[in-house]
């Protein structure tokens, strides 16, 4: 368990019960390059599996993302990490948590986590260097009672990477 | 032409509101004509005012209501104006339903209670005591119902019923408890005195419809549910209860096409089988010939069976239902269902009402694909996706299931 387990969960809604079944099957007909699915019967908690993209500095290399969903989901995002080991790259800090827009402020309900998971190959993909965010030993302390990243005020200074 | 009985009814505004209450005797009423009373009053204020009549009677009364106080009948008027300084008269018919409940009115005692009520009538802050009391009435059922009693709820009810028969709430309210007992004959009945009253009442035509379903007439019970459907997202199209009758209706379509298609799928069953054997039959018939190409022939006829079998496949293709078949163009792209009350969006991209309602409240004033600007104003229904949602769904009635 990670320290994320605390943020309180609710059960889902009818809407987002719904919405996971189909995203499910849809994920299970046409998964997204580079992802498997860790089959459980928890439609709350996906626990997905990444590969590093050929070619890029992450290639051959296996990551955890775990996918917490909210009550509301869509209308709130999921709560997406790593689960530590988390790999080395400028915007994934050292306890799982990513600077990625589109987890917070940029949310929209037709994403979905197949266009989540190819958001983040992409920024793996895209990084020439490894290594962590400048602020990380300070964010990763802040973030030590188990806050979620959702909790942040993030700063999207660079969208380069 | 009718036997009419008059009675003076005194103006007096003194009271606040003031109650003028008559008696009077009804010797005889002719029967084979509907029986009439005229009351006549005056007024020197323009007010507005409820008349109400009493008919007390020791025997069957007409129309009878059930009620505690089933002795008596009564009719309520709506308000209406009086012009100022002005002799006015009422009159009042009965509606005949029965000649025998005619005869019943010999010997009656009428109480006539005319209320008049002050300026507050116009401007419709104020209610008539027996309105008022009709309410109170209605509040007490609401909390005996939110408590599971629903028998006390009836009872309340049904006396609001007694004062304000016109009050399409008290019927539908009064349905909603039968709803809960299981008693569908009474939740039909209430639902259709309500229609009567109020044709646009959502909850009236969505019980009426739970009602035909449980008799197992379907194909009404569907018409009173879309009835209500289509009032309900007219009236408010994000209430609990345009979700709530959609699922019934959903599920009411899913039995009609189980049904239909069994039906369907057993008559092309034994249509197919009817057809293998009048193949093999025939092909048997041609190898009894002496001068055939043996091989050819049944190389010819296994074809004809295949192509027999992919025929009927195909017939019965639209009834096979299967998860994913719903064409994505028919279906919102957050919720990734099918599309109930499909509306677009000026970027042309077309989401479930409900949904988009939500999202631009709760998530953001965009567009949810290409996050162009959107206000609520700007969302036009989108009829001809409807119309293809609708098509799609006649033919293929599993796509009703919901999970």
């Amino acid at each position: 368990m990670t320290s994320s387990s605390t943020h309180s969960r609710k059960a889902l809604s009818k809407i987002a019960c719904n919405r996971l079944q189909k995203e499910l099957v849809e994920w299970q007909v046409n998964p997204p390059a580079g992802f498997k699915h860790k089959v459980t019967d928890n439609l709350q908690r996906w626990i997905i599996e990444v590969n590093g993209a050929p070619g890029t500095i992450y290639a051959n290399e296996t990551y955890q993302l775990q996918v917490d969903f909210p009550e509301h989901y869509p209308m709130e995002a999921p709560q997406v990490i790593f689960i530590p080991p988390a790999p080395l790259h400028p915007h994934i800090y050292s306890n799982g948590h990513i600077c990625l827009d589109i987890l917070y402020d940029s949310w929209s309900p037709a994403m979905t986590v197949s266009s989540i998971c190819i958001s983040i190959l992409s920024m793996l993909s895209s990084s020439t260097v490894k290594q962590r965010p400048t602020d990380n030993d300070r964010y990763v302390k802040n973030c030590r009672n188990g806050r979620s990243p959702k909790e942040t005020r993030w700063w999207f200074h660079d969208d380069k990477v | 032409m009718y036997p009419a009985y008059r009675l003076r009814a005194r103006s007096s505004l003194e009271h606040k509101p003031p109650l003028i209450s008559k008696h009077m005797n009804c010797i005889r009423m002719v029967t084979p004509s509907l029986p009439k009373i005229i009351i006549e009053g005056q007024k020197n204020k323009k007010i507005a005012r409820v008349l109400r009549l009493r008919l007390l009677s020791p025997g069957t009364i007409l129309n009878p209501l059930r009620s505690r106080a089933a002795a008596s009948f009564f009719i309520s008027f709506p308000t209406f104006e009086i012009q100022k300084k002005k002799n006015f008269f009422v009159e009042i018919n009965f509606k005949r339903k029965k000649k025998k409940q005619i005869a019943d009115f010999v010997g009656l005692r009428f109480t006539v209670n005319i209320f008049y009520s002050g300026k507050e009538m116009v401007s419709g802050s104020a209610l008539s005591a027996a309105a008022k009391q009709a309410e109170q009435l209605r509040k007490d059922g609401n909390i005996y119902f939110k408590k599971d009693r629903f028998g006390a709820a009836i009872d309340a009810y049904t006396e609001a019923i007694t004062l304000c028969p016109n009050v399409p709430v008290y019927w539908t309210n009064r349905a909603l408890c039968h709803r809960r007992r299981n008693e569908w004959l009474k939740v039909e009945e209430d639902c259709r005195r309500a229609i009567q009253l109020d044709y646009s009442s959502v909850k009236a035509h969505y019980m009426l419809g739970l009602a035909l379903l449980q008799k197992q007439e379907l194909d009404e019970g569907v018409k009173e549910l879309q009835k209500a459907l289509d009032l309900g997202r007219g009236a408010n199209p994000k209430g609990y209860m345009v979700d709530e009758i959609w699922q019934e209706l959903a599920k009411a379509k899913y039995m009609l096409w189980e049904h239909a298609s069994s039906k369907r799928s057993w008559e092309l069953q034994s249509l197919k089988e009817a057809c293998e054997t009048a193949l093999r039959e025939k092909h048997f018939l041609d190898d009894s010939q002496p001068e055939g190409f043996l091989d050819e022939a049944g190389i010819s006829h296994m074809k004809q069976l295949e192509v027999l079998r992919q025929v009927f496949r195909k017939a019965g293709e639209a009834d096979i239902p299967c998860e994913f078949q719903v064409p994505d163009y028919l279906c919102c792209k957050i919720t990734l269902d099918i599309f109930c009350d499909p509306v677009i969006t000026p970027s042309g991209v077309t989401y479930e009402r409900a949904v988009i309602l939500d999202h631009l409240q709760k998530v953001g004033k965009f567009d949810p694909i290409t996050r162009e600007p959107l206000d609520q104003s700007q969302l036009v229904p989108n009829l001809a996706i409807k119309e293809a949602v609708q098509a799609y769904l006649d033919k293929h009635g599993w796509a009703y299931k919901l999970d």
